[in-house]
């Protein structure tokens, strides 16, 4: 076999053909409204998050004043019957947290720590989940048994024990609560790459491939990822959503490194004694979660319904 | 005169892509007691003419122009209740790959009890002689598939239930079953699609269609999932069925000698439009269509040494954009400059032979 | 399986015992006024200061002998009794909780599917992406002050806020099963199990509201599916009423891989449901874990957490032989 042959790049026509394809999942995606606004949702979440620091300035996190702690500026909306009014002339436009900072200006500040940790989260579980599963779907044998068999003891924990015993256990710092929430994370992929790779390799175009003398290696990164990738990026649309969701729980649960973090269950956590008494410091923290979740999903969704083979026309 | 009569029509798909022009004035007539093959290439339009007439297109599908009159009801027009009930009556389809076209997950006993369950309008012999004998022995099934109606006897009582009782159908259905050359058909109502062979389901499915007692049977490509011993098995199984049923059979296939075996007459289809149609012999002793004289060349005969297969130059066209005119021209020896830019009309050559082509 | 548990069980002491953090494990035998001596004699009596495969050899050897171990800031009760005292009030949640999923997930995942792309369908969708786009927290929260608080000052029937029973009515009724509703039925105590009834209603909500958005996707597009399967052609061809054509032939096949989900779903729930039970101060077994976790109690966590893998192990193979039974084609 001569050098050019152990090469096999994608053809032309492959190129050709997968572009082909994904632009007709674009022109889908944009027909489904739904799925539009959550997209436009998505990149004014991440624009919000490249910008948050210049809206608002980071030391107003410690800007604590705790004379006008806990109270709703307009006495119009009156949540509660216990609930306090700021006092006059001040701007609150969601009211104010336990140390009286600005309920507004804080949430914008923990946009970006929650949607960057989400980010990273993913994208580390992604690519060690797919290495790992596509080696142990490739090679097989005694080492995809027991790749197995780890996933299931990891699956076997329900996915908040398993980071709060974690977190509980290592210290709070966001560094450890993020690897807590990773450990939960990763063999979702594992599996998913393991099982497409068991799929992609029985079909002819492998044994094509590999009759040509193309090595593993290649035949994997070049030829079988590109089929297999649907799958694994619409989970990993999805699951961004989830990662906020847990991380923010964890917080919420008591495990947050600094009460005063702007981070958005630690700023819900604040609220859980007074539920009563202000109860925006819940609900508002928890829409925002619920907005960007909501989004990231939407997204995600809308990618599963165009990407899935059977499902299109 | 005819009972179906399909006159003009034409049937585009809406895609991604653009328009495909599926069925371009179609014209079709289908008498009664008699097998009409529909014979083309795959993609002529063979099938989605079968699905418009049973009024089954998926949604991006609409009919242009056209009429589909069945003893004296346009199809096209109807509601789409009145049609489920002529589906159910009727016109009988019986599908091409009885793997897919069976439900996996229910036995064949409750599929085929379904059918019995939509029949309406059945009249049962009653013996008064004898009370003691069951009700389901004395029903006879070839009566009811005749849809033949009992002799009025003196003192006789004639019950019609609006729908038959459980115990009937289960007799029925196990009669069907042997009617179609099934043996144990206890046993097989039990069981599920996917443990019996391809011959037998493609039985059970004429059994669902036959049991209906429709006077239209769609056999699309019946035969073309089965290897060529069960295809003569099935072939056999019409033949011998067409004296115990009183329907007419729209045998749609792509293998010309199919047809040749199982047809009183054969349209001939290309790209959406039909080309050709005449009784069988008539067919193979005088084709006229250039397209019919060259599949007629296409199949080797047993007989004769094998020098080279034939085959038509060209492909089939691109029903998004076809040809101007007629729609063979492109492949056609004799295509002239009217065959380039006017569609043919029908002519009648004599002894009910039709052609589609300038040059008649 | 084996394998799993024993996988399982071994991370979990080496966790709780072998890794240097703020919980020593012999803090459960002690309290503030034991003596140094005292502590360096509990230690010895218990092993603590052996190697940790020596002291998980104890552990399993106790365990064989039924002996779990004891939770101190429980009063001491044996740790197997903390758990299955807890326990049927999580299996009344997790029960509740399933019925509500299955009774709104499935319906909406069809109406998804038969209306696709119209109105209805985006409604749906929005409905089902919400449920697992909410933080179960904040969710439970937001129920609380609702339809506790809001409509008990709005002068509307509230719901209560928390607890399995009214105090009023606490210990009326004889235990038979340990699930309050069921007991209020078994004793004819129809208040009793209304009242029951009134206390579970929002935290089972809290819960399936998060499941019933998955489990309508996976209906849906499982149904879109099958819709275009070819039996549903042939079923229409027989002239079939199409009620019949969706209930009897197109979901039987779509329903198969929902109930896989339903099954893992019911597993986790039984595990616990931690956030809920806190907020809605649940007495089950997940809200009994959070507490073990903050006391450093490994006996009870080791327990806890083989309990649940076990729970979702078994899971995993009912949902198989599920399986075989719903899906002729497949054998064993």
């Amino acid at each position: 076999m001569g050098k050019k042959t152990d090469q096999a790049y994608l053809t032309r026509g492959e190129t050709q053909a997968r572009i082909a394809e994904l632009k007709y999942a674009l022109h889908l995606m944009r027909q489904n409204r739904l799925v539009l606004s959550g997209s436009i949702l998505v990149i004014f979440f991440i624009i919000l998050s490249a910008t948050a620091t210049t809206i608002v300035s980071p030391d107003q996190a410690f800007d604590l004043n705790f004379s006008q702690s806990y109270c709703w500026p307009s006495s119009i909306i009156s949540w509660t019957a216990l609930a306090a009014t700021c006092p006059q002339g001040s701007n609150f436009l969601l009211g104010t947290d336990g140390f009286g900072r600005d309920l507004l200006k804080m949430i914008i500040l923990a946009i970006p720590l929650d949607i960057s940790i989400a980010l990273t989260v993913v994208t580390v579980a992604t690519a060690f989940g797919v290495t790992v599963g596509s080696v142990a779907g490739w090679v097989g044998g005694k080492f995809d048994e027991i790749i197995l068999r780890i996933t299931d003891i990891f699956f076997a924990f329900p996915s908040l024990v398993l980071a709060l015993v974690f977190a509980a256990l290592f210290g709070r710092t966001i560094q450890n609560l993020t690897i807590a929430v990773l450990l939960v994370w990763w063999p979702i992929y594992v599996r998913l790459m393991r099982g497409q790779v068991l799929v992609e390799r029985e079909k002819t175009y492998v044994e094509a491939l590999k009759s040509l003398g193309v090595k593993p290696a290649r035949l994997v990164l070049l030829h079988i990822m590109p089929n297999a990738i649907y799958p694994i990026l619409v989970q990993m649309t999805l699951d961004i959503g989830g990662v906020i969701l847990t991380f923010s729980a964890l917080m919420f649960l008591g495990f947050s490194p600094d009460p005063a973090l702007p981070e958005l269950g630690n700023l819900a956590a604040d609220g859980i004694g007074h539920v009563f008494t202000a109860p925006w410091l819940i609900v508002f923290p928890g829409v925002t979660i619920l907005v960007i979740a909501l989004a990231f999903n939407l997204v995600g969704d809308g990618l599963r319904d165009v990407l899935d083979p059977r499902l299109r026309r | 005169m005819c009972i179906l009569d399909v006159r003009d029509l034409t049937v585009n798909f809406r895609t991604y892509r653009g328009e495909v022009k599926a069925l371009d004035r179609v014209e079709l007539r289908l008498y009664p007691h008699e097998v009409l093959a529909l014979v083309g290439e795959s993609g002529c339009g063979k099938s989605v003419t079968a699905l418009t007439i049973l009024g089954l297109l998926p949604q991006n599908a609409y009919v242009l122009s056209g009429q589909i009159i069945f003893k004296d009801v346009s199809l096209l027009t109807i509601s789409s209740d009145q049609m489920r009930r002529i589906r159910a009556d009727d016109i009988a389809a019986v599908f091409q790959d009885p793997v897919t076209f069976l439900n996996p997950v229910l036995t064949i006993g409750v599929q085929l009890e379904e059918a019995l369950s939509l029949v309406q309008d059945w009249v049962p012999y009653v013996r008064v002689r004898d009370e003691s004998s069951s009700e389901a022995s004395s029903y006879n099934i070839k009566d009811y598939l005749l849809r033949r109606n009992p002799p009025r006897t003196e003192g006789s009582e004639i019950k019609a239930p609006k729908k038959m009782s459980e115990k009937v159908t289960r007799e029925f259905s196990k009669n069907i079953l042997k009617l179609v050359q099934l043996p144990d058909p206890e046993r097989i109502l039990t069981q599920y699609p996917h443990q019996l062979s391809g011959g037998m389901r493609q039985r059970c499915m004429i059994a669902m269609a036959l049991a209906r007692r429709p006077s239209i049977i769609i056999a699309d490509e019946i035969t073309t999932a089965l290897d060529v011993t069960v295809q003569a098995q099935i072939l056999r199984l019409l033949r011998e069925l067409r004296d115990t049923i009183d329907a007419s059979t729209l045998l749609i296939t792509h293998d010309l000698s199919i047809a040749a075996e199982a047809a009183d007459r054969i349209a001939v289809m290309y790209a959406g439009n039909v080309v050709e149609i005449a009784t069988t012999t008539e067919l193979f002793r005088n084709p006229l269509h250039p397209y019919t004289q060259l599949l007629m060349k296409c199949i080797p005969d047993v007989r004769r040494p094998v020098i080279r297969l034939e085959s038509i130059a060209g492909s089939v066209p691109d029903l998004i954009d076809p040809p101007s005119g007629c729609r063979f021209h492109p492949r056609c020896p004799f295509a002239t400059d009217a065959c380039r830019s006017t569609k043919p009309i029908i002519k009648d050559v004599g002894s009910d032979h039709l052609v589609h082509c300038h040059l008649f | 399986m084996i394998l799993v548990l024993f996988g399982v069980s071994v991370i979990v002491f080496y966790l709780a015992r072998g890794f240097p953090s703020a919980f020593s494990p012999w803090a459960q035998y002690i309290t503030v006024k034991t003596k140094p001596a005292q502590i360096e004699a509990i230690i010895k009596t218990h092993g603590f200061d052996q190697p940790l495969y020596i002291q998980y050899w104890y552990w399993l050897w106790d365990v064989f002998h039924g002996d779990w171990g004891y939770s101190n800031w429980a009063n001491g009760l044996p740790t197997y009794v903390v758990f299955s005292s807890r326990f049927p009030f999580t299996v009344e949640l997790t029960i509740t909780a399933t019925i509500l999923t299955l009774a709104i997930g499935i319906p909406l995942g069809i109406v998804s599917a038969l209306r696709n792309n119209t109105a209805a369908d985006h409604a749906a969708r929005i409905v089902a992406l919400t449920g697992y786009s909410v933080p179960s927290y904040w969710f439970a929260y937001v129920l609380q002050l609702v339809f506790a608080y809001y409509f008990y000052t709005w002068g509307l029937p509230s719901l209560p806020s928390g607890g399995i029973i009214s105090q009023g009515l606490q210990g009326t009724v004889p235990t038979v099963t340990g699930l309050p509703i069921l007991d209020g039925l078994f004793a004819g105590n129809l208040g009793y199990t209304a009242d029951a009834v009134a206390h579970v209603i929002l935290p089972a909500f809290n819960l399936s509201f998060i499941s019933l958005g998955y489990l309508a996707r996976i209906v849906r597009a499982s149904m879109l599916e099958v819709l275009r399967q070819d039996y549903i052609t042939m079923a229409r061809a027989k002239g079939l009423p199409e009620r019949i054509v969706i209930y009897r032939h197109a979901l039987r096949n779509a329903l198969i891989p929902a109930m896989t989900l339903t099954g893992l779903f019911v597993a986790g729930l039984l595990g616990g449901a931690i956030i809920t039970e806190t907020v809605f101060s649940w007495p089950g077994v997940g809200y009994v874990s959070l507490i073990a976790v903050f006391q450093g109690d490994s006996n009870f966590l080791l327990l806890y957490s083989l309990i649940t893998a076990l729970i979702i192990v078994v899971a995993n193979l009912t949902v198989d032989v599920l399986y075989v039974f719903l899906d002729p084609r497949i054998k064993y």
